[in-house]
């Protein structure tokens, strides 16, 4: 799960194009949306991109991912769970 | 600032085709007994493995008559779909003001189109075959080149004058007008060829998928359910010259813009602003330039896409602007969203409802979402309109927002 | 028409000196595309340039004029498309393919909620952009405006033009430029006076259009280098920069190429208003 954790900021600071942050100024339950990082609409399109790319997990539609986007500790469950799921 | 008196804009010639039909007439019937052509992206238009419909211009794209105009200009070869398109609303837009190329060569004549897709260079077999190191036939280039669709229209029409393409997005087309009225109303011209154009392309296709912002099935402007948009496809051309003209050339105008308002949002590249304040000042400019009342107005053509954020903001702009009672459609459940193209077949469709006196509910409309503060006209609504002054509206991305006041001739 | 418009400033970004921005600006075009940084860099020297005048937002016009436009945009769009497969293009690319994406940001930075406009042609928009700027701020429609125009570099179309001239394509300069229009008050004595903006189009060989061979440019202190996209834009912004070289006067730049003419016409003397 950590690892997940890394690469999951890694792909944040690297893709969304946050240059001026590090992945250890990243809060595990910071929000991700409006407060916290200050993502905005644009960017939860392209998360949803970005997740199937580097982790093979497909967001249905924006409800699905509302759930999942509220921080990195929700985002790193549900690729979690669904990697497992695809496994079994 | 109050704005200058204006000399008065008329529309005398329209022209138009879509996935509703390949003319005016195939419109205004569609106004009386909408249908819905929302099919998956054909195979004949370009490869998809995407599921999410459209609304493709079904038939030939280029009418016998925009057939005869571009090989008499010696362009009937290789030209662009959307040139085909804007070729065909051209030619019915020119037959139905009574003009000709000897009637426009005696005259200064603006030409002002709105496009997306058509200004860009999208050759995916070019780009991908330079990618690879080779040097491919510069074909693709040159139709590039020749894609320009106002000088495009000179060439065709051998006129010479202002011309400009307006590319802001999904207001292009009625911007595209408003600037028209704008050159008239400054005396700049004689008359204005104005509209817009834009054909599928799988570049757009794929944006909006991407942007997580289409519908699987045909869109629903205002439901309850709604969903997102349905990419659609076409062209509308005005002929727009003074009324005084209009007169002396014996030609009996369909309708008038009345006033022209745009504003930008200042707020996001996707997103509208959530209370669409761009659209509200807009519409106020419109008014104003009109000078017109809100409550003159009776019917509004709204952008409504269907998308869940468009549709809301666009509401809370027409409360913020109009009487609550203004009877207001999205035709985009007949049309799709057409883009560059969608001011202007829009405008065409609100001029045609104003003529007729009468519209049909909102095309995809089942359940009006109780959420919109302001209540359009749901699918199975008619309403007889009240006067002839109307409104056709657009909110683009990156801002962008424009607003016409139309009349329509009794 | 009798309101006078000025040119209050005229900035440019020119090649690979493109000064930094301030750290507010940086933040928020973290996804802008190199066309938009290079739009928003000159914009903003234009816009600190200019006297600080009380504009309300809504009085603010952005008129923007393009060649090519966002075409490397669109060839990374293309290239994710192709590459990650339909379903996984990128929506930040295309969002930034479409050719007002730079009057958004600009619209956004500098609070413009006036009348916003992108045209786009192959001969020279940022003339028309500032032609309808012009026409703006006369209408009463905005009481300021900018002018902009930006191109970036395209090693697509550069091959292409090089082919097609049959020599070696002079590669182009991204760069941009930015002009600001201001209405002037009653009894205000600005200059420049911004006179006149004409362009008309004509047919011609669409080679030309991308070659831009044939393009001449006349009138003082306007120089002929810089044959490309934003070439014209490019000379006259530098031109406008060096009028306290000549004697005040009525300044006329005319611009001719097989596809269009043009014609600017400024009036530098001090104290005096310009008549259309």
């Amino acid at each position: 799960m950590e690892e997940i954790k890394q690469r999951l900021k890694q792909m944040i600071i690297e893709d969304l194009k946050l240059a001026d942050l590090r992945p250890e100024e990243i809060d595990d339950q910071a929000p991700l949306f409006e407060a916290g990082l200050g993502l905005d609409s644009l960017d939860a399109v392209e998360l949803v991109v970005l997740i199937q790319k580097h982790f093979g997990v497909q967001i249905v539609d924006m409800e699905e991912g509302r759930e999942a986007f509220q921080s990195i500790d929700s985002l790193a469950r549900f690729v979690d769970a669904r990697r497992a799921e695809a496994v079994n | 600032m109050t704005p200058p008196e204006r000399i008065p804009v008329a529309v005398t010639g329209m022209g138009c085709i879509s996935a509703v039909a390949s003319d005016l007439r195939g419109h205004a019937a569609a106004l009386e007994r909408p249908a819905v052509h929302c099919t998956p992206v054909p195979e004949w238009l370009f490869p998809t493995t995407l599921a999410w419909p459209v609304f493709a211009a079904a038939g030939d794209p280029v009418s016998p008559a925009a057939r005869a105009l571009l090989a008499s200009a010696g362009k009937d070869g290789d030209a662009s779909r959307t040139v085909l398109l804007a070729a065909t609303a051209l030619a019915e837009a020119l037959a139905t003001a009574r003009l000709d190329r000897r009637a426009l060569a005696t005259r200064l004549v603006g030409v002002v189109i709105g496009t997306t897709v058509g200004c860009t260079f999208n050759d995916e077999e070019y780009y991908l075959a330079w990618r690879r190191g080779e040097r491919p036939d510069l074909s693709p280039v040159t139709r590039y080149l020749n894609g320009n669709l106002a000088a495009g229209v000179h060439a065709l029409l051998g006129t010479r004058g202002p011309a400009a393409v307006v590319t802001n997005a999904c207001a292009s087309g009625s911007d595209a007008i408003g600037l028209g009225r704008e050159w008239i109303a400054a005396g700049r011209c004689d008359l204005v060829i104005a509209g817009g154009a834009d054909e599928l392309s799988r570049i757009a296709y794929n944006g909006f998928a991407s942007l997580q912002l289409a519908d699987a099935g045909p869109c629903r402007p205002f439901d309850r359910e709604r969903r997102g948009l349905n990419l659609g496809e076409g062209a509308g051309i005005v002929v727009l010259e003074s009324a005084r003209q209009a007169a002396a050339r014996g030609v009996a105008p369909l309708g008038w813009v009345r006033g022209y308002g745009a504003a930008a949002d200042a707020w996001h590249p996707t997103a509208p602003h959530p209370e669409a304040r761009g659209l509200r000042h807009a519409l106020e400019r419109a008014l104003a330039d009109g000078r017109v009342a809100p409550e003159s107005i009776a019917l509004v053509n709204a952008h409504g896409t269907a998308t869940p954020a468009n549709d809301l903001a666009e509401a809370r702009a027409l409360a913020a602007t109009l009487p609550p009672a203004t009877p207001v459609v999205s035709t985009k459940g007949m049309t799709g969203h057409t883009l560059g193209a969608a001011g202007a077949i829009e405008a065409i469709l609100t001029l045609l409802a104003l003529g007729r006196g009468a519209t049909h509910g909102t095309v995809g409309c089942r359940t009006a979402d109780p959420e919109l503060p302001f209540a359009p006209l749901p699918e199975a609504a008619h309403a007889t309109l009240a006067g002839r002054l109307g409104i056709s509206q657009s909110l683009a991305f990156g801002g962008c927002n424009a607003a016409l006041v139309l009349e329509a001739a009794a | 028409m009798s309101v006078t418009v000025a040119v209050s400033a005229a900035e440019m970004v020119v090649g690979g000196d493109t000064p930094p921005l301030p750290a507010i600006l940086a933040r928020a075009l973290r996804r802008a595309d190199d066309l938009t940084i290079l739009a928003i860099t000159a914009a903003h020297a234009a816009w600190q340039r200019a006297p600080q005048r009380p504009v309300a937002p809504e009085a603010r016009g952005l008129f923007v004029g393009m060649v090519h436009g966002p075409i490397e945009t669109n060839f990374r769009y293309l290239d994710s498309l192709v590459d990650d497969g339909e379903g996984q293009s990128s929506p930040t690319l295309f969002s930034h393919s479409v050719h007002n994406a730079v009057a958004g940001y600009v619209a956004r930075l500098f609070d413009c909620q006036g009348p916003a406009l992108t045209v786009t042609t192959f001969t020279w928009p940022f003339l028309i952009a500032l032609d309808e700027a012009w026409r703006a701020i006369a209408t009463g429609r905005a009481a300021r405006a900018l002018a902009i125009a930006v191109e970036t570099s395209c090693p697509v179309l550069e091959e292409a033009s090089g082919r097609l001239a049959a020599r070696g394509g002079e590669p182009w300069l991204p760069a941009a430029v930015a002009w600001v229009l201001d209405a002037a008050e009653e009894g205000e004595a600005l200059e420049p006076i911004l006179t006149q903006v004409e362009v008309s189009e004509a047919p011609c060989h669409p080679q030309a259009l991308l070659t831009r061979s044939g393009e001449t440019r006349s009138g003082p202190l306007l120089e002929a280098t810089d044959q490309q996209p934003a070439g014209a834009a490019i000379a006259l912004t530098r031109a406008l920069g060096r009028v306290g070289e000549v004697a005040p006067g009525v300044l006329r730049w005319d611009l001719s190429s097989p596809g269009a003419q043009a014609a600017l016409v400024i009036d530098t003397r001090p104290g005096q208003r310009g008549d259309r």
